[in-house]
C-alpha cells in the first residue's frame, strides 16, 4: 500500500479510529498489527508469512540472548539471530546477484534453482532485517556488560508472549516497515504503551504529513518525469547540460522522495503515540561528507556506525585499519541498497571520498569565512550528483556511458523546458536548506508567521501541482 | 532517547494548536482562491507542458472536459503525436500519445462516451500496453467532476505549464524556430541502430494476441456507436519501414480487420518525409504529413 495512494487514507483513517476506541484500549498494540499486516499484505499477501518468520526469529533469539545463564550460550543465541537475519537478507535480495555472478545469465536455468533465483524481492526486507539484527545486538550488549554498561540498554519482558508481542510490533510496525527510518528497539520499545486520543501532537502531525507529502507529491513526482531521461539509452540524445541538470535534480529528487517518506512516516507514527527517529536533517548544507552521512538517511548512517562500523574497530586499530573499516562499511552500505555492483561502487566511491576526506583533514578551531563554506557546500553538492549515474542505472557500463556521453554532447542543443522544469522544482528544496541555515543563524520575530504562508503554500500546491503518482525509490530497497 | 524527531528549524508545540493549523488553512483558501479565480478570469493559455507524460494527461483532459464532441479523432503513439494540433483543422482532435499506445486512445473514447464520426487509427505501435494508470487517474470518481468544474485543478493549469508558456511566448520561441532546427547526425545513426534493433523483432504471441482482441473490443464498441475507422501509418524511416516488425504488423492487421468497415490508408511517397531519430518526423515533415493525413480525412467525409 503506497502513502500516497487513496486506498492509503482510508485505511489510516479506519485503523485511528478503531485504535482509540475506547472500548478496545486494551488491544491497541495488536490493532496496529494487525492493520501492518493489511498494509504489508495488499499488495504481497504471501510475503507477509516471511515478515512473520523474521519476526518470530528476532522475537526468540533476543529472548534466550537476554535469559539465558551461560555466557557462551547468550553469544551463541545471538551469533544465530544475527546469522538468521542476514541469511533472509542474501536469500531473498541478492540471489539474483549471486545467481548472476555464479552462473551469468541465469534466465534460461531450470528447476528449484531457477525457482529461488526469481523471487521477487519482499517489500522492506532490508529495513525490518535491519531492525532485527540492531535488536538482537542491542539485547547482546545490554546483558553482556563485561566490557563495562552498554551504551544502549534493552530491557526484555520475562513472560514470553508479552515480548514477543512487542517483538512483533516493533518490527512490524507499519509506518516505518518499508522504507524506515530503521528504528532501534532501544528507541522504540520503551514507548510501547496505551495512548490517549488527546495525547496526539496535532501540529507535529500536520506539520510533518504537509511536508513529507509536498515532497513527495509536488517536488519528486514531479523531477522524476524530468530525470527518467538518465535512462539507457536515452540519455545518449541529450546534450552535456542536460546531462548534469538531471544529475542535480535527480540529486533533489531523490532527497524529496525519500525525505518525504521518512516525514510522512514519522507523522502518521505520531498519529499512533509513536516517535520515529529523524531520518535527514538537512544534507544538502552539508561542507563535509562526513557531515553529509550525519544529515543522510541518518538511520542507516547511525544503524552502520553502531553494528558495523564499530564491530570492524572502528578507528581504534590503528590508521590504516579506520580507512579500511570507513571503505568497507560505506561498501556494504551501498550494497544495502540494492543487489547490483553498481550500489557497491556508489559506496565505494563514497568511501574513498570519507577516507581521503579524514586522511587531509586537520582539527582547526578556525570556522570557515561564508565564501568558503559556500564552495565547500557545492564542491560536496557536486560530487555527490556525479556519483548518482552508478546508482540509477543498472550497468557500471552505462555509467560510464553516461560520463561520457557528459563529456561528448556539448554540441548538442539543450533543452530548456527540462532545465527551467527542473530548477523550478529544485526552488522549495533549495530554500527548505536555506530557511534553516538563516534559522540557526539569526533570530527573526516573523518566522511563525513565515511557517503558516509555508505550510499553507505547501498544501496549495500539494492540490494544483503534484507530479504523476509514483513508488517511493527506497521501496525497491 | 537519542535521536528523536526534532525538526530544529519548526518548534513541535506539544498540544494541539488550533490557531496554527487554522492560519495553514486561512492561507491555503487564500491562495486557492486567488490562484483559481486568476485561471477563471484570464484564461491563461497554455502553449508548453512540463513534459511528455503531463502533455499526454493535459490532451486528455482537454478532450474530456472540452472536446468531447468533436467528430474527427487521430488516435496513435508519439508518431502520430507529432501532429501538433495547431496545424489540424478545428474539427479534429488528436489523441497521440507520446510513449503510448493507440489502446490508451481507444480505451478513453470508449470510458467518455464518446462517439466521433471518424477515429483515424495510428497502426505503427499498436502492441504496446495501454496506461491503465493514467486512464485511472483521470476517471477516478468524483475528482473527475470536481476537476471539470474547478478549472485551477486540471493538469493544463499547473503554474509550471504558465509560467513555461509565458516564456516561451516573450522568448518568442516559434516554430519557425522548430523548422529550422537541424538534426544531429550521430545522434540520429545512434538512435536508428537502436531502433533497427527493436524493429527486427516481433514481440512475444501473448503480448500481440492480448493486444490485438483489445483492439478489437475496443474498434467495435466503436462502431456500434456509429464511428468510422479509419487505418493510417506515419512515415518513418525506410530501413525501419521495411522491417520484420512493420511487416509483420501490417500483416497482422489486414488478418484481423479485414471487413468493409475498415479503411487502410498509406502514404504514398514516403522519401519526401525526414526524421529526427528514425521514427518521429521532424518539424518540417509533420507539416507536410498533417496536409497529407487532413487531405485523407476531407476524402472520407
Amino acid at each position: 500500500m503506497l502513502f500516497n495512494s487513496l486506498v492509503f487514507f482510508v485505511f489510516l483513517f479506519l485503523t485511528v479510529i478503531v485504535y482509540y476506541l475506547p472500548i478496545l484500549k486494551k488491544y491497541q498494540v495488536q490493532i496496529l498489527i494487525l492493520a501492518s499486516g493489511v498494509f504489508y499484505g495488499y499488495s504481497q499477501c504471501l510475503l507477509l508469512l516471511l515478515l512473520m518468520f523474521s519476526a518470530s526469529i528476532n522475537a526468540v533469539t533476543s529472548y534466550f540472548v537476554y535469559y539465558h545463564n551461560k555466557q557462551a550460550y547468550r553469544r551463541l543465541w545471538a551469533v544465530s539471530g544475527v546469522a538468521a537475519n542476514l541469511l533472509v537478507l542474501v536469500f531473498f535480495k541478492y540471489n539474483k546477484l549471486v545467481g548472476s555472478s555464479i552462473y551469468g545469465d541465469f534466465s534460461n536455468l531450470e528447476g528449484l534453482g531457477a525457482y529461488f533465483l526469481m523471487l521477487p524481492l519482499p517489500v522492506g526486507i532490508s529495513f525490518y532485517t535491519f531492525q532485527g539484527i540492531s535488536l538482537v545486538v542491542d539485547v547482546f550488549r545490554s546483558s553482556n556488560q563485561d566490557h563495562g554498561p552498554a551504551r544502549h540498554t534493552v530491557q526484555i519482558d520475562r513472560s514470553f508472549p508479552l515480548h514477543y508481542k512487542k517483538i512483533f510490533f516493533y518490527i512490524v510496525f507499519f509506518p516505518q516497515l518499508v522504507a524506515g527510518p530503521i528504528v532501534k528497539a532501544y528507541e522504540f520499545l520503551p514507548q510501547i504503551k496505551p495512548k490517549l486520543l488527546n495525547q496526539i501532537e496535532w501540529d507535529f502531525v500536520i506539520k510533518n504529513l504537509i511536508l513529507g507529502y509536498f515532497l513527495k507529491v509536488v517536488i519528486a513526482d514531479n523531477l522524476k518525469d524530468q530525470t527518467f531521461f538518465i535512462a539507457y539509452p536515452f540519455f545518449q540524445g541529450y546534450s552535456s547540460l542536460n546531462l548534469m541538470t538531471f544529475l542535480f535534480g535527480f540529486s533533489i529528487q531523490i532527497f524529496s522522495d525519500f525525505a518525504g517518506y521518512s516525514f510522512i512516516a514519522i507523522g502518521v507514527a505520531a498519529l499512533f503515540g509513536y516517535k520515529l527517529p529523524q531520518n535527514f536533517n538537512f544534507p544538502y548544507i552539508s561542507k563535509s561528507f562526513s557531515e553529509f552521512w550525519r544529515r543522510w538517511h541518518i538511520s542507516l548512517s547511525s544503524w552502520l556506525k553502531e553494528y558495523l562500523y564499530i564491530g570492524l574497530g572502528g578507528n581504534r586499530k590503528g590508521k590504516v585499519m579506520t580507512y579500511v573499516n570507513l571503505f568497507l562499511v560505506m561498501f556494504f552500505g551501498g550494497l544495502w541498497h540494492g543487489a547490483a555492483w553498481g550500489y557497491a561502487v556508489w559506496g565505494m566511491w563514497h568511501g574513498v571520498a570519507l577516507a581521503v576526506e579524514r586522511f587531509f583533514s586537520k582539527k582547526k578551531n578556525k570556522k570557515d569565512n561564508f565564501i568558503l563554506q559556500f564552495v565547500k557546500i557545492c564542491f560536496v553538492f557536486l560530487f555527490l550528483s556525479f556519483a548518482w549515474p552508478m546508482f540509477i542505472l543498472p550497468e557500471i557500463k552505462q555509467a560510464i556511458m553516461y560520463f561520457q556521453a557528459i563529456s561528448e554532447n556539448f554540441h548538442l542543443r539543450p533543452n530548456l523546458t527540462i532545465i527551467i522544469a527542473i530548477i523550478f522544482f529544485s526552488i522549495p528544496v533549495a530554500v527548505f536548506h536555506v530557511y534553516y541555515l538563516i534559522k540557526q543563524n539569526y533570530k527573526f520575530q516573523y518566522f511563525r508567521t513565515l511557517e503558516y504562508w509555508a505550510y499553507g503554500g505547501m498544501l496549495f500546491l500539494l492540490t494544483i501541482s503534484g507530479g504523476s503518482p509514483g513508488k517511493f525509490i527506497y521501496f525497491q530497497f | 532517547m537519542e535521536v528523536l524527531v526534532n525538526l530544529s528549524i519548526f518548534n513541535f508545540s506539544s498540544n494541539f494548536s488550533k490557531s496554527f493549523i487554522f492560519n495553514i488553512i486561512v492561507v491555503f483558501i487564500v491562495l486557492f482562491t486567488t490562484y483559481t479565480g486568476y485561471i477563471i478570469c484570464c484564461k491563461p493559455e497554455i502553449t508548453k507542458v512540463q513534459n511528455q507524460w503531463q502533455k499526454n494527461f493535459v490532451v486528455s483532459q482537454r478532450f474530456i472536459y472540452r472536446y468531447l464532441n468533436i467528430p474527427k479523432i487521430i488516435l496513435g503513439s508519439s508518431l502520430a503525436a507529432r501532429i501538433d494540433q495547431d496545424v489540424l483543422p478545428a474539427d479534429v482532435y488528436n489523441l497521440g500519445f507520446s510513449g503510448g499506445s493507440v489502446l490508451t486512445g481507444l480505451e478513453l473514447l470508449v470510458r467518455s462516451g464518446a462517439a466521433p464520426k471518424i477515429i483515424l487509427i495510428e497502426t505503427n505501435v499498436i502492441f504496446n500496453d495501454k496506461d491503465e494508470k493514467m486512464l485511472d487517474r483521470l476517471f477516478a470518481p468524483l475528482i473527475w467532476k470536481i476537476k471539470k468544474t474547478i478549472p485551477s485543478l486540471q493538469a493544463e493549469y499547473q503554474p509550471l505549464n504558465i509560467i513555461l508558456s509565458f516564456l516561451y511566448k516573450t522568448g518568442k520561441s516559434t516554430k519557425s524556430e522548430q523548422i529550422k532546427r537541424k538534426i544531429d547526425q550521430n545522434t540520429y545513426t545512434r538512435m536508428l541502430a537502436l531502433y533497427k534493433e527493436k524493429y527486427s523483432t516481433i514481440p512475444e504471441p501473448g503480448m500481440i494476441k492480448k493486444n490485438i482482441s483489445d483492439l478489437q473490443r475496443l474498434v467495435s464498441i466503436m462502431i456500434q456507436r456509429g464511428t468510422k475507422v479509419v487505418f493510417f501509418e506515419m512515415p518513418i524511416a525506410s530501413q525501419l519501414s521495411d522491417s520484420k516488425l512493420s511487416r509483420f504488423v501490417r500483416k497482422t492487421l489486414k488478418c484481423n480487420f479485414n471487413a468493409p468497415n475498415y479503411t487502410f490508408i498509406k502514404s504514398q511517397d514516403l522519401a519526401q518525409y525526414r526524421t529526427t531519430d528514425g521514427i518521429h518526423l521532424t518539424y518540417q515533415s509533420m507539416l507536410l504529413y498533417a496536409n497529407e493525413l487532413i487531405q485523407n480525412i476531407m476524402f472520407f467525409q
